[in-house]
């Protein structure tokens, strides 16, 4: 066992046996996961301070139940990916408001694969890019963010978000895909006009 | 490989690096030689820098603070709870009297009496006897004792489950 997860190990024992302060060590070792994983999935960024604080108040209620089958870092993605998608469903929040004329639910950000309709007039490619990434559905957004943000592997993301591996796999290669083909569609059409 | 072009998937994995050595010789020969693969390659290459930029995390400089102080909030709601609940205590003083009641009529000399009719030797039976007449009130006052903390701690746990205890 590699000095880390000894640390975490003890960390996890004392605030079990009452030491809630410790707690803390936890939230600033993962917030930046759980903003990632939050902020790809609501794009409210008061809400969003809501959840992640939510996410938070749920790992350390039920972190007595954590049994080291994984990284903590997976274990708490999990939660934050199973409260924001319950917080989708619930609130039946419209998704990417800002880029479409309609309003988008969970269900439609998950089977419906979108052409782009706006072309972005800024010319570079960085924002184009970055604006690309948010039409996105919502799974392939978190399986990127997961894998070239937190350098998570297949298997780690596939117990994140209980998926099959080869699904996680697929996703990755589609996700990326699909920019590569916005992107060259977004150029041809700014060459025509 | 020269022959013909390189898929996505083959030029993803190769930015992945999750192709072997000769797969990744293989394919840089024929980029080499291949514009539009390379133009390809250029493309996935911005997308792969994108993706593994940061994003720029805009919480509240005071938010694990805030995470902090709702915790103790939640626990403090539910310490006052489990002091006052008057059922609870109920319960626990009804418990304690039932357990106080019939440890006062259980007569301990008789059970070590009965204890005695077992095949023990005369002589131990003896100090069997003696022992219970001496200490009787003694040991009512211990079983007493320890069914009341028995009790105490059975509602303690009661009360974590009750109320769906803070720590879940």
């Amino acid at each position: 066992m590699v000095k880390g997860e000894i640390h975490i190990k003890q960390l996890i024992h004392d605030i079990n046996e009452g030491r809630v302060d410790l707690f803390r060590d936890i939230v600033e070792m993962n917030k930046r996961l759980v903003f990632h994983v939050v902020s790809r999935m609501e794009s409210n960024e008061t809400v969003r301070e809501d959840l992640c604080q939510d996410i938070f108040l749920k790992v350390y209620k039920n972190l007595n139940t954590f049994k080291f089958e994984s990284k903590l870092s997976s274990w708490i993605a999990k939660i934050a990916y199973n409260t924001c998608i319950s917080h989708i469903e619930k609130k039946k929040i419209p998704l990417f408001e800002d880029n479409s004329p309609e309003e988008f639910t969970l269900d439609d950000v998950k089977l419906e694969e979108r052409e782009p309709s706006q072309i972005v007039e800024d010319n570079n490619v960085s924002e184009l890019l970055r604006t690309e990434i948010e039409r996105l559905p919502v799974q392939f957004k978190v399986i990127l963010t997961l894998y070239h943000i937190e350098c998570m592997g297949y298997e780690e993301i596939s117990g994140v978000l209980e998926l099959p591996v080869g699904t996680v796999s697929s996703y990755v290669y589609r996700a990326r895909k699909m920019l590569k083909e916005r992107l060259l569609n977004s150029y041809e059409k700014e060459d025509v006009t | 490989m020269t022959g013909s072009h390189l898929s996505d998937d083959k030029i993803q994995s190769y930015l992945d690096n999750r192709i072997s050595k000769t797969e990744k010789s293989l394919i840089e020969k024929h980029l080499r030689s291949c514009t539009e693969c390379m133009k390809k390659l250029e493309n996935y290459e911005m997308i792969f820098g994108e993706l593994d930029k940061e994003l720029k995390v805009d919480l509240n400089e005071h938010f694990t603070d805030s995470v902090m102080s709702r915790i103790r909030d939640e626990q403090l709601e539910f310490e006052s709870k489990k002091e006052v609940d008057p059922l609870i205590f109920l319960f626990a003083l009804v418990g304690v009297s039932f357990a106080a009641a019939l440890v006062y009529y259980i007569d301990f000399s008789n059970i070590y009496g009965i204890l005695s009719q077992l095949n023990f030797s005369e002589t131990f039976q003896q100090k069997l006897n003696d022992f219970a007449q001496s200490y009787s009130s003694v040991s009512k006052f211990f079983v007493l004792g320890g069914i009341g903390a028995g009790v105490l701690y059975a509602m303690d746990k009661v009360i974590g489950k009750f109320f769906n205890g803070f720590r879940g």
